[in-house]
C-alpha cells in the first residue's frame, strides 16, 4: 500500500510542481497571485483535444496547444495585467482582476466543449508495470519522465541564461531592478509566457494519465497557491519543492486518513505555514509593514 | 409573478450577504473569499437542526449564528499576523476547508447528495408558507441585517473600523485594540451571512454543497466590489445587478446549462472590467488602493 | 530636572542583521522636553518603536513611572498614557480632520460593538474634544474641521498629529519630526506649542535634525549614533561639546 502512495504522490507532486513552478515564477516578478493561472492551465488540455478532434495527431497538437496557452497568457498581461500596473493598482485589484478572469475562462471552456469528460487518451487502460511492490503505468511514467528533467531544465535556465538571471534579479529585489533599469515589463510577459507554457504541459500530462474537465484548472490552482506558500513564494526551488510536498501529503495522507480527506490536509498545510512560516520552506522573510 | 417574487427573494438574501462582506471587506478592509462558510453554516444550521430535531427557525438561526462567529472569530486570526494578499489566500483556505466538510462529512450532512425536504419556516404559528411571505419574511431580515450594520458603521465603532483601513498603526498609536476589532467583524459578519443561509435553507428546501463553494464567495465579493466597497449602498446595488441582469438571459431562451455559464462569464467579466476602468465600484466611495 | 518619568536600561534592538539600538539607556524628566538627535539611521525611531511597543526589544528594560513597559501592546501603551507620531506622517487622510480628532479622544463608549448598536446618538464627547483643543490653542483647526486630512498642508497635517497627541488626553509625546519640512511660520507655531505644553505639566521627546528647533525649545539633549547614546544631559552641556558640533552640528 504505502509504496503505491508513494507512487501515486510522486506523480502528482511532479505535476503540482510544474504547477507551482509557473505561478511561483509568475508571483516572483509581478508581486501578485494570478488566480487565471489555474484556468491557462485548463485550455493547454482544452486546446490539445480540440487539436485532436480536427483530427491533428497528439505530436502536432501538444506543441501547438503549449504554444497557444503560452500565447493566451501573454494576452492576458498585455491586455489587462500590464493596464493595471500602468495605473498602479494595488495587488489586491490585480488579485480581483484574475479571479474574474479565471472565472471568465473557464466558463468559456464549459461553454464551448461541455462539462462532462473529455479524453485524449489512446489505448485501453493498462494494469500499469510492476515497480517496488507498486504500479506504474507508462504515462505516469511519461509524467515524471517529462516533469523531472523539464524542472531541471528550468533551474539551468534560470541560473544559466541571462534572461534567466535577469528574472531571478527582478524576483529577488523588484525595487533595486527597477532602479537598475532591467527592463520590466518586457521580462513580465516573458514569465507569463514561461509559466503559461509550464502549467499547459502540466495539463496535458495530466489529461493523458486522468482526463480532463473544466474543474480541472480549480482544483491545479489551489495545489499551486498552497504549493508556492509551503515552499516559499519568489523561491524558484521552492514552489518546485512545494509541489512535491503537496502531492506527497494529500496520497500518503490517505493511509492513515481516508481519501475524502485529502484535500482538507491540504488546506490545513496551507494554513499552517501562512500562520507559522508565511515565507514557506525556502521563502525570504514576509515584510510586514515598516513603521 | 411567481418569478418576479423569486428575484425579490433572491435580491434579499443576497443583500444581507453583502452587507455582512462589507463590514469586514469594505469598511475595515480585510478582503475575504470565506463568505460562503458562513452562508452555508446557517444553511446547513437550520437544516439539520429542524430535520432531527424539529426546532424553530429562529432557534435554528440563533444557534447558526453562534456558530458562524465562531468560525469568525477563527478565521480572524491568520489577519492579525498575515499581510494583505496571504490574508485573503488564508480565508481561501478556509474556504475550503468548511467546503470540503460539508461535502465529506457524509454521514452528518449527507455530502454531495444534499439534505431534501427542509420544513418550511414559521413564525409564532404562522407558517411562512408562499412566496408572498418569503418575499416579506427576507425583506424584514434584509432590513434588519442593513439597519444594523447601518448603524454600526455610522457610529465610533465605525469610524475606528476604517482607521484600520486605512493605517491600523496610526489607530494603535491611537490606543484602539485593532486584533479586537478585527475578530469582532468577522464574528458579526459571519453571523449576519450565515442568517441568509438559514432563509435560503428555508426557501428552497434542498441545500447541497454545491451552493457554498468558492465561486459563491468570488460571486458575493465581486457584488461588493462592483457595487463600491464601504458604501453600504453600493455593494446592495451590486446585489440587485448582479441577480437581475443574468437573469434577463433566461428570456433569451437558452438551455439552462449555457445560461449558467453565460451569467458567469457576465460577472467574470464585469469584475475585470471594473477592475480596469472603475476599481472603486459603482458608488465608488473608497478606493482599493486607499492605502 | 523632575522626576524620571520615562526610563530605559541597556536597550537593544538587532533586526535584518543590523544593530539598530545598542545598549542604549536613557532617563526622561518629568514636565521636560527632550530632544533626541543625531544622523539618519541613527536608531532614533527604532528607540520609539520600543517606548511605544511596535516592536520589542531583543535586551533591556522600557518603564513608564517605574511600570514595565516590555511585552505591553502599542494600543495599551498609549492609554497609559504615551502618545506619538510618525516620521511619515500617520492619519486617516479619507477622514475629515473633526474624526480625526474624535478618533483620538478615549474612553468613548460608543467605540464598543454594543453601546454603538444600542446607545443614544450625540456625539457629546466629541464637542468635549473640540472645546478642550481651542483652549489649548488648536484654534486654527476650527475652520478646517470639516476638510478631509488629506487635504490639509503638509504643515497643518503635522500640526493635526501634534493636536491628536493633546486629544488623547496623553502625559507623554514623542513627536517624531515634528517641524523638519514645514514653513517656518507654522514650525514656529508648532515649537511655541511645545513649549505650552510643557508649562501644563506635559513631557515631550521629539526626534530633530534642525539644531535650532532644539536650541529653542529643548531642557535636555540626548545624542545617538550608530544605535548608542552618544551623549545625554542637559541642553547647555551637551551642544557645547566639540565633538558633538563637529559630528552633528555642521
Amino acid at each position: 500500500m504505502l509504496p503505491q502512495l508513494f507512487v501515486n504522490g510522486l506523480i502528482a507532486g511532479s505535476i503540482y510542481a510544474l504547477v507551482a513552478l509557473g505561478f511561483g515564477l509568475i508571483y516572483s516578478t509581478t508581486r501578485f497571485f494570478h488566480f487565471a493561472h489555474g484556468a491557462v492551465y485548463a485550455v493547454g488540455a482544452y486546446l490539445t483535444y480540440a487539436g485532436w478532434l480536427w483530427g491533428l495527431s497528439l505530436y502536432i497538437a501538444i506543441p501547438l496547444a503549449v504554444i497557444g496557452t503560452s500565447a493566451l497568457g501573454a494576452l492576458l498581461d498585455i491586455a489587462v495585467y500590464r493596464p493595471l500596473r500602468k495605473k498602479g493598482a494595488s495587488s489586491l485589484i490585480l488579485l480581483l482582476a484574475s479571479l474574474g478572469l479565471f472565472i471568465v475562462i473557464q466558463n468559456l471552456i464549459s461553454l464551448i466543449f461541455g462539462d462532462d469528460t473529455k479524453t485524449i487518451r489512446s489505448g485501453a487502460v493498462t494494469e500499469g508495470l510492476p515497480i517496488f511492490d507498486a504500479r506504474i503505468t507508462p504515462i505516469q511514467i511519461t509524467i515524471i519522465a517529462v516533469s523531472v528533467p523539464l524542472l531541471a531544465l528550468c533551474s539551468v535556465f534560470m541560473r544559466r541564461t541571462k534572461i534567466g538571471k535577469v528574472m531571478r534579479a527582478v524576483a529577488n529585489d523588484p525595487e533595486l531592478a527597477r532602479v537598475v533599469g532591467i527592463e520590466s515589463d518586457q521580462i513580465v510577459l516573458f514569465t507569463f509566457v514561461l509559466g503559461s507554457a509550464l502549467a499547459a504541459i502540466a495539463a496535458i500530462l495530466i489529461s493523458l494519465d486522468t482526463d480532463m474537465t473544466p474543474m480541472m484548472g480549480f482544483y491545479a490552482l489551489l495545489m499551486g497557491v498552497v504549493a508556492v506558500i509551503a515552499g516559499g513564494v519568489g523561491s524558484i526551488p521552492g514552489s518546485a519543492l512545494g509541489g512535491l510536498l503537496v502531492g506527497m501529503a494529500q496520497h500518503l495522507g490517505v493511509w492513515k486518513i481516508s481519501t475524502q480527506w485529502q484535500d482538507t490536509i491540504v488546506f490545513l498545510i496551507l494554513i499552517f505555514f501562512l500562520l507559522f512560516r508565511p515565507q514557506g520552506f525556502l521563502g525570504k522573510a514576509v515584510k510586514k509593514v515598516s513603521v | 409573478m411567481d418569478y418576479l417574487l423569486h428575484i425579490l427573494i433572491l435580491i434579499n438574501i443576497y443583500i444581507i450577504l453583502v452587507i455582512s462582506l462589507d463590514l469586514i471587506a469594505g469598511y475595515t478592509g480585510l478582503l475575504s473569499i470565506a463568505h460562503a462558510a458562513f452562508y452555508g453554516i446557517g444553511a446547513y444550521a437550520t437544516a439539520l437542526l429542524s430535520l432531527h430535531f424539529q426546532t424553530n427557525f429562529l432557534v435554528n438561526m440563533a444557534l447558526g449564528m453562534a456558530g458562524a462567529a465562531l468560525l469568525g472569530t477563527i478565521i480572524a486570526f491568520p489577519s492579525l499576523r498575515i499581510h494583505d494578499d496571504y490574508f485573503v489566500i488564508a480565508t481561501f483556505g478556509f474556504q475550503m476547508i468548511v467546503y470540503s466538510v460539508f461535502n465529506n462529512w457524509v454521514d452528518f450532512t449527507r455530502g454531495p447528495l444534499g439534505i431534501p425536504g427542509i420544513p418550511t419556516a414559521s413564525l409564532f404559528g404562522f407558517a411562512i408558507d408562499s412566496h408572498w411571505k418569503f418575499l416579506i419574511l427576507s425583506a424584514l431580515f434584509a432590513c434588519l441585517a442593513y439597519g444594523v450594520v447601518h448603524k454600526l458603521v455610522n457610529s465610533p465603532y465605525g469610524r475606528v473600523l476604517k482607521a484600520i483601513r486605512e493605517d491600523e498603526i496610526f489607530a494603535r498609536s491611537l490606543g484602539k485594540n485593532v486584533n479586537s476589532y478585527k475578530i469582532q467583524v468577522f464574528a458579526i459578519g459571519g453571523a449576519l451571512a450565515s442568517v441568509a443561509g438559514n432563509l435560503y435553507a428555508h426557501y428552497v428546501t434542498f441545500i447541497d454543497p454545491t451552493s457554498f463553494t468558492i465561486l459563491e464567495s468570488i460571486l458575493v465579493i465581486s457584488m461588493v466590489i462592483i457595487g463600491g466597497a464601504g458604501s453600504l449602498r453600493g455593494p446592495v446595488i451590486g446585489a440587485v445587478v448582479l441577480v437581475i441582469l443574468p437573469e434577463a438571459l433566461r428570456f433569451v431562451g437558452l438551455p439552462s446549462s449555457v445560461a449558467a455559464n453565460l451569467r458567469q462569464i457576465f460577472y467574470g467579466s464585469l469584475l475585470v472590467l471594473m477592475m480596469l476602468y472603475r476599481p472603486q465600484g459603482l458608488i465608488g466611495e473608497f478606493n482599493l488602493q486607499g492605502r | 530636572m523632575g522626576e524620571a518619568i520615562l526610563t530605559g536600561s541597556d536597550l537593544r534592538k538587532v533586526f535584518d542583521g543590523t544593530v539598530a539600538v545598542d545598549d542604549a539607556s536613557f532617563a526622561i524628566g518629568e514636565k521636560t522636553i527632550t530632544a533626541i538627535i543625531g544622523p539618519n539611521g541613527a536608531g532614533k525611531t527604532t528607540l520609539f518603536n520600543l517606548i511605544t511597543g511596535f516592536l520589542s526589544p531583543d535586551r533591556g528594560d522600557i518603564r513608564f513611572r517605574n511600570k514595565t513597559l516590555n511585552g505591553t501592546p502599542p494600543h495599551e501603551i498609549a492609554r497609559r498614557g504615551i502618545s506619538r507620531t510618525f516620521q511619515d506622517l500617520r492619519l486617516i487622510r479619507q477622514m475629515s480632520v473633526r474624526d480625526n480628532l474624535r478618533l483620538a479622544y478615549p474612553n468613548q463608549k460608543r467605540e464598543a460593538f454594543w453601546r454603538a448598536l444600542f446607545g443614544r446618538k450625540g456625539e457629546a464627547e466629541g464637542r468635549v474634544v473640540e472645546a478642550t483643543l481651542r483652549l489649548q490653542g488648536f484654534g486654527s483647526l476650527v475652520p478646517l474641521y470639516d476638510e478631509l486630512a488629506g487635504n490639509l498642508s503638509y504643515g497643518q497635517q503635522k500640526f493635526l498629529t501634534l493636536a491628536c497627541c493633546l486629544a488623547m488626553g496623553a502625559e507623554i509625546l514623542l513627536l517624531d519630526e515634528p517641524v523638519a519640512g514645514v514653513h517656518p511660520d507654522m514650525a514656529s507655531q508648532i515649537l511655541q506649542h511645545m513649549l505650552e505644553l510643557k508649562e501644563q505639566g506635559r513631557t515631550i521627546v521629539f526626534i530633530e535634525h534642525d539644531i535650532e528647533a532644539v536650541r529653542r525649545v529643548a531642557d535636555q539633549v540626548i545624542v545617538m549614533d550608530e544605535g548608542k547614546v552618544i551623549a545625554s544631559g542637559s541642553k547647555d552641556e551637551v551642544l557645547v561639546r566639540k565633538e558633538i558640533i563637529e559630528a552633528y552640528l555642521t
